[in-house]
């Protein structure tokens, strides 16, 4: 994919939050580090996909 | 996709060890420059205990900004500058193979378009979320996400123990996200 994705226009509605009361406070996070499962990592992808470290 | 091979030149331009760092948990801190055709930016890695290496990268305009990561440069080269943050983390990993990543997936703020977007998987944590899924395989890392908070931790599987340093790395963590 060549697309500068970050780069690119917020058209999805999700990725808008134009209200502030909509952002989280980070004194109410907790950290919850999850481990990703082989197949979570393997359906995500991108065909062009090539290891840099295996 | 995020192609190292077309990374930029950066070199090393600050080294501070312990106390100099002025932050909590750092045991080291090195930053890099490197400059894309517009403008030159400054990428930050942090080492924490056990070998943890945390990446960071803003416009070098924005260093004192504490917004610095919050905000888009609009220059379209999101690749390559990710790129040439692996090739600094590959660098690190073949000197030390005990070397695990992590990085935040800043939520973006432009008060000039009205856009603040929330901290839950954000834009950034789901492109670079992506990029390690393509270029860092499963035999090497162990991978972990925390969505909730956009952060993302690769732990080299040559450690001993991958889920204690987990574990370590949620309690450092819940430090910084205070």
């Amino acid at each position: 994919m060549g697309i500068d994705k970050l780069s690119a226009p917020f058209n999805n509605k999700k990725d808008v939050y134009p209200n502030i009361s909509n952002v989280r406070l980070a004194t109410q996070v907790k950290s919850s580090l999850v481990k990703i499962s082989s197949d979570e990592i393997k359906s995500k992808r991108t065909p062009a996909y090539r290891y840099l470290l295996p | 996709m995020f192609d190292i091979d077309t990374s930029y030149h950066y070199c090393k331009v600050g080294d501070h060890s312990g106390l100099t760092t002025n932050r909590k948990y750092v045991e080291h801190l090195t930053i890099y420059s490197f400059r894309t055709e517009l403008y030159p930016y400054l990428i930050e890695v942090e080492r924490y205990p056990y070998n943890i290496y945390a990446l960071k990268f803003y416009r070098r305009l924005h260093k004192g900004n504490k917004e610095r990561f919050n905000l888009l440069s609009y220059e379209g080269k999101c690749s390559r500058i990710v790129g040439t943050c692996f090739s600094i983390f590959l660098d690190i990993y073949n000197k030390n193979p005990l070397a695990s990543f992590g990085f935040v997936g800043s939520n973006t703020i432009d008060k000039s378009k009205g856009i603040i977007e929330s901290k839950k998987e954000t834009k950034r944590f789901r492109i670079y979320r992506q990029a390690v899924f393509n270029y860092f395989g499963e035999q090497t890392f162990s991978h972990f996400a925390d969505r909730a908070n956009s952060v993302y931790l690769a732990i080299s599987n040559k450690n001993k123990s991958v889920h204690k340093i987990n574990d370590e790395a949620n309690k450092i963590l819940e430090y910084l996200l205070q």
